[in-house]
């Protein structure tokens, strides 16, 4: 019986350096066609209307918070009369920090409220918006949080200021 | 009698081959960081048309799938990434965009139609996972370049409010874009 021999030939080394060039080239071209944005959403809604029941009656008066946007100012009013609360000025941009200051200390004293209505002027950009929604929700990540009461009354710390936006002029 | 002979064959002088994969390694490991730091759990699929620029945000909260309609800064209007016109073109009466009411309305009446057939059909597996997961259309996600002015929101709003979508999600780019 014959055995099978098998010479030792030299194993053949594949050259992969052309292949990986063109990898390489490859992964370019997909990373700059690609378009790689974290999307996020701000979230509102239509005004709608509510009847009030007679449970209702007797609670704190609803706080109204009520933001008239210009392009020269932004005009803070609360209450049902409308009462000017503040104004922020607009020099090159709106004095956002400011009035993130003054909702933080309206929040304070509101804890159970949360709702905010928009009144911009109609030539106010789009972008001006989201930035005043972005002060008026939340607190700066850097500046900490404030300590409210929540529905049961116990202490909690929170960076929500008023984060449900309802724009006035919709319907 | 056969396979022990095939037995005694031996392979002991091959040479196992020796590829050098380090640069490919060193690849991957730069997309994998890439990719990781792209991440996004969010199943909102936008195809972004040209001439379109989200304003930026602070927001964190993830988008989810619903009708998107988007506006470019030349004011083209598009609804799942299906142009309708022009804005400029497009006629308005009562704060309505025509096209853009006739399309919202036409989408979630087909949505409905869905629905009801899908509530009256016997429930097969896929209608029990779909009912389980029912795509919203309560909301309308509106995606609109940065630089256009607040009338041009206001009028998408007041369509798709009117077409029965009252819940407005506003699509923005994370800050650290």
């Amino acid at each position: 019986m014959k055995r099978v021999q098998r010479k030792n030939k030299p194993v053949d080394r594949l050259n992969l350096t052309s292949v990986l060039d063109a990898i390489f080239i490859f992964i370019f071209f997909l990373l700059l066609s690609a378009q790689f944005i974290s999307i996020f959403e701000l979230e509102s809604e239509a005004p709608a209307v509510t009847t009030l029941t007679n449970e209702k009656k007797d609670e704190k008066k609803p706080l109204n918070l009520t933001l008239e946007i210009l392009p020269t100012h932004i005009i803070v009013k609360t209450g049902m009369e409308g009462v000017v609360s503040m104004t922020v000025a607009k020099d090159k941009e709106y004095d956002l920090p400011r009035l993130n200051d003054f909702l933080r200390e309206l929040k304070k004293n509101n804890s159970t409220e949360s709702t905010v209505i928009f009144k911009p002027e109609a030539t106010i950009p789009y972008d001006d918006i989201i930035k005043i929604i972005d002060m008026v929700s939340e607190i700066p990540r850097s500046q900490g949080t404030i300590s409210i009461l929540d529905k049961n009354g116990a202490p909690i710390q929170t960076r929500i200021l008023f984060n449900k936006v309802v724009f006035d002029t919709v319907i | 009698m056969r396979s022990g002979r095939f037995k005694k064959i031996k392979r002991n002088n091959m040479q196992a081959a020796d590829l050098d994969i380090t640069s490919l390694l060193d690849i991957i490991t730069i997309l994998l960081a890439f990719l990781l730091r792209n991440y996004n759990p969010s199943d909102l699929e936008v195809n972004l048309v040209k001439n379109i620029d989200p304003p930026t945000s602070v927001s964190e909260r993830i988008g989810s799938s619903s009708v998107v309609v988007m506006v470019t800064s030349d004011k083209l209007v598009y609804v799942d990434g299906k142009e309708i016109g022009k804005l400029d073109n497009m006629q308005v009466e009562q704060g309505l965009m025509s096209p853009l009411l006739a399309s919202l309305t036409e989408i979630k009446e087909k949505y409905d139609n869905a629905r009801n057939i899908a509530s009256v059909s016997p429930p097969s597996q896929a209608s029990i996972t779909e009912n389980a997961q029912p795509k919203e259309m309560r909301k309308v996600n509106i995606l609109l370049d940065k630089s256009l002015p607040y009338n041009v929101l206001r009028l998408v709003m007041h369509t798709a409010a009117t077409a029965g979508y009252p819940e407005f999600k506003l699509i923005v780019k994370g800050i650290n874009q």
